[in-house]
């Protein structure tokens, strides 16, 4: 980037010292009015931390390089579900039975440095997918094709072989959220060196915006990339969008506010309220539900290999979930008194309600009722036999050490009510604010009580890594596991029709909830402000931003 | 001097001090806020919804409530009481880690000195706060536990310079003629140096311990505010300032008033420290 930009200051200086003299007798050209730098402000809470797909470290480093890379197929979101659009893949078509997918690449897309994206670069990056060196987060992709599965058939002509029958928009949701890397530049590093690659910080891929700029925790700067002509084509209409680092809530706010920010995403219902009444030129788009916050409950004791044996019963869970005024927390943190709308809604399950077809229809939330938890708790044999008012069994007092992100405010906030709540019930609850990486530390050795957790949903629904029994289910560090809630998995997963596939999953998460694995607490839905300055931002479910070619500035 | 004679002498040394006066003053209000607070405090400081949410300073919730509708007034009183509680017990561990270092540096001289004043310049090379981050955040302890460590871990921290203050004084005495005639007297090494030398070296480090203080409130302040220090839901200053800085643009008054509180003591103990130190 420091070479690129020392180029382009080298050619701005050639430009303006050796213009050639204009011909005697002739006019000089006319001079150009400088055009003023079209240029988008974007505000994020925390600094990237790669902006190579394969490497992201949260929903943060995700959203952030998705502008970068043209993907295999784009998504839309419509009538509840996840519907392919072509992008890099213009045309495609699936064999009769399933078992094959062949892809038409655009022949006017070309990397960064200008050279043109081929078939080969597809197969390339599949091919590092299936290298377990490579470590790419996306690698999972590779379960549903068989070895070999990806061939060239010409220059931008592609076919995948699956193992198992499949449909087009399975494929096409699994295949399409892969991003492409460039063979000419990553074919000699070694797969288990890119993960630590400088490529990571510097990609050079395929979006309609380049990285021009990142400065360390105070912005990156994306430059306007247009290429090829027609439909589908890239031809961003601002120059540059700023994504400002300001790590401070109170700081963000203040730039929005002040008109330095065009977009700020995860506004408090609170503010967005204040916001709406000073600042008409402010619009508020109402965002998900996608992001789940839960308590899971660590079902294994400390050596990993027995169950945990006070939260490995689900009688306890239950009563937990008792104890909780979940409706208190969703009213407390996510009503506007003005509108009179909560910003939240009880969750049951980890599947979002935005899907459509996903029934949780006589799966009635628990209700919140202490006497009860007690009394549950009390059956099971749990009582304050020394009068300090925390419930013991065979000399063990009911503790529960909860364990939460410290950037994550807002999961900070419902720690102090699960603290309050479990403690009218009579058990003591700790909360341990950890930095991210600590936190999934511990989580992924297993090495905690509780975990005061979030997750952006999936719009693709495979609960495999979340809910699956055995070592598959690469997020369940809560050891959940249950044959049954399996066999559903693998059920949802073999059906093609969707509306089948979402009875099956409303089946698996009634399972689930009945099991109470987690304190599932509720869905929230995102707050995006926007400035007026800036037109054509679309916010829906999949992220705050999408689409950034389409914004453009008033007049 | 009797009682009576040390009370005058007192009042006549903060009459010619003003600003003496002053920081006692401060000091006094705070802490006297902060030993009273369950007579004072309106509301139980954790008491969820005591109040509407966010509420600002009124007559119901004098310094307003959080977003919890827990009042803010109550958790002001009760979040002293941590702050000096922990101030003052780190300060005391230091005073006596000072005392007992500077006294065996002072006074057998030789390899002890050398190894305490080794250790004297390794600690001071070290910054405290980083140092008291990494212990506290490789300890990973929860609930009262994590309230001791910091003490302990303060206390262990700010030794240092009383030790240099105290070995001074003691190598200074030890061959005048109050540690000879001790000698002479066949009194034990002991009482020689905790009952007639260490007295005589205390009055400089009672000023620092002063200035300690304040800084020390500071820093557990500055960990509960980063979430390493006092652990939720007890009232804490620097844990309510942390609350509030998302707030400070709708509800300034959450981290405003702790804010000012811990300034006050700060100030308080400098102003006091200040006086004692020029005496």
């Amino acid at each position: 980037m420091v070479h690129r930009a020392a180029t382009v200051a080298l050619l701005l200086t050639a430009a303006c010292t050796d213009r050639p003299d204009p011909a005697p007798g002739t006019d000089p050209a006319p001079q150009e009015a400088p055009t003023a730098e079209r240029v988008a402000f974007v505000g994020i809470n925390a600094d990237a931390g790669s902006l190579n797909q394969h490497y992201a470290r949260s929903a943060l480093d995700a959203m952030l390089s998705e502008p970068l890379s043209l993907f295999l197929v784009d998504t839309a979101f419509e009538g509840g579900r996840l519907v392919p659009q072509p992008a890099l893949a213009e045309a495609w078509t699936l064999a009769p039975d399933g078992l094959s997918l062949e892809l038409t690449l655009r022949d006017d897309n070309s990397w960064h440095d200008g050279a043109p994206v081929r078939a080969r670069d597809v197969a390339f990056t599949f091919g590092l997918l299936a290298d377990e060196q490579s470590g790419s987060r996306l690698a999972g992709v590779m379960a549903m094709l068989e070895p070999e599965g990806v061939q060239v058939i010409d220059e931008h002509g592609l076919r995948f072989l699956f193992s198992t029958p499949t449909s087009v928009d399975e494929a096409l949701g699994q295949l399409g959220g892969v991003v492409i890397l460039p063979e000419h530049l990553l074919v000699d590093l070694p797969p288990a060196e890119l993960r630590g690659h400088g490529f990571n910080r510097e990609p050079v891929l395929n979006g309609c915006w380049a990285l021009q700029e990142w400065i360390a925790g105070t912005q990156l700067t994306f430059e306007a990339r247009p290429w090829g002509e027609g439909p589908g084509a890239c031809a961003p209409q601002l120059d540059r969008v700023v994504f400002r680092v300001l790590p401070e809530y109170a700081t963000r706010l203040l730039e929005l506010r002040e008109g330095r920010l065009d977009i700020l995403a995860d506004l408090r219902v609170q503010d967005a309220a204040d916001l709406g009444r000073e600042h008409p030129e402010l619009a508020f788009h109402r965002r998900g539900p996608r992001s789940l916050v839960y308590v899971g409950w660590n079902q294994r004791d400390a050596s990993g290999d027995a169950p945990n044996p006070v939260l490995g019963d689900p009688a306890v869970r239950r009563a937990l979930a008792q104890a909780v005024d979940i409706d208190a927390i969703m009213r407390d943190l996510f009503h506007d008194p003005v509108s009179g709308e909560t910003y939240a809604r009880r969750a049951v399950g980890t599947i979002t309600p935005a899907l459509d077809g996903l029934s949780t229809d006589g799966l009635d939330p628990i209700p919140h009722d202490p006497a009860a938890a007690r009394a549950a708790l009390e059956a099971l044999g749990w009582a304050d036999s020394d009068g300090d008012g925390v419930l013991d069994r065979d000399g063990e007092p009911f503790h529960i050490e909860v364990l939460t992100i410290a950037s994550a405010a807002s999961r900070a906030r419902v720690g102090i009510y699960l603290q309050a709540d479990l403690a009218k019930v009579g058990v003591a609850v700790d909360i341990t604010s950890l930095e991210r990486t600590a936190w999934m530390e511990r989580a992924n050795s297993g090495d905690f009580d509780a975990l005061l957790g979030g997750w952006s949903a999936s719009l693709y629904v495979d609960p495999s890594s979340t809910w699956r029994s055995g070592p598959e289910a690469h997020w369940s560090w809560i050891g959940y596991a249950n044959p049954s809630v399996d066999a559903l998995i693998d059920q949802g997963l073999a059906t093609e029709d969707p509306a089948e596939a979402m009875a099956i999953w409303s089946r698996m998460q009634a399972e689930i909830y009945r099991d109470q694995p987690y304190l599932f607490l509720y869905w929230a839905d995102e707050i995006v402000a926007v400035n007026d300055r800036l037109q054509g931002v679309t916010v829906d479910i999949r992220a705050p931003w999408s689409g950034l070619e389409a914004w453009s500035l008033a007049e | 001097m009797n009682p009576r004679h040390r009370t005058a002498a007192l009042a006549a040394w903060l009459a010619a001090r003003p600003q003496a006066a002053a920081g006692l003053a401060l000091v006094s209000l705070l802490a006297a806020g902060a030993l009273l607070a369950p007579l004072l405090a309106p509301y139980d400081p954790l008491a969820l919804h005591a109040g509407p949410s966010l509420a600002p300073p009124g007559l119901a919730h004098w310094l307003g409530t959080d977003l919890h509708g827990r009042d803010l007034f109550s958790r002001l009183l009760w979040g002293g009481r941590v702050s000096l509680a922990v101030g003052m017990m780190s300060v005391a561990l230091s005073v006596a880690l000072g005392c007992t270092l500077g006294v065996a540096a002072g006074w057998y001289r030789g390899a002890v000195e050398r190894l305490v004043m080794g250790a004297t310049d390794l600690f001071l090379a070290m910054p405290r706060l980083l140092l008291v981050l990494a212990v506290l955040g490789l300890l990973r302890l929860t609930g009262t536990a994590s309230l001791l460590a910091m003490v302990l871990v303060l206390g262990c921290t700010g030794w240092m310079t009383m030790a240099r203050m105290v070995r001074a004084s003691i190598a200074s005495m030890a061959d005048g003629p109050l540690a000879r005639a001790g000698v002479a007297l066949g009194l034990p090494t002991w009482r020689i140096l905790l009952l007639h030398l260490l007295p005589q070296a205390l009055a400089p480090v009672l000023a620092h311990a002063t200035l300690n203080l304040g800084r020390v409130v500071l820093v557990e302040a500055s960990l509960s505010f980063l979430g390493l220090g006092v652990p939720a839901p007890t009232a804490s200053w620097g844990a309510t300032i942390a609350l509030g800085r998302e707030w400070l643009h709708s509800a300034w008054w959450i981290s405003t008033f702790p804010g000012l509180a811990l300034v006050a003591l700060v100030i308080g103990l400098e102003l006091l420290g200040g006086a004692i130190r020029e005496r």
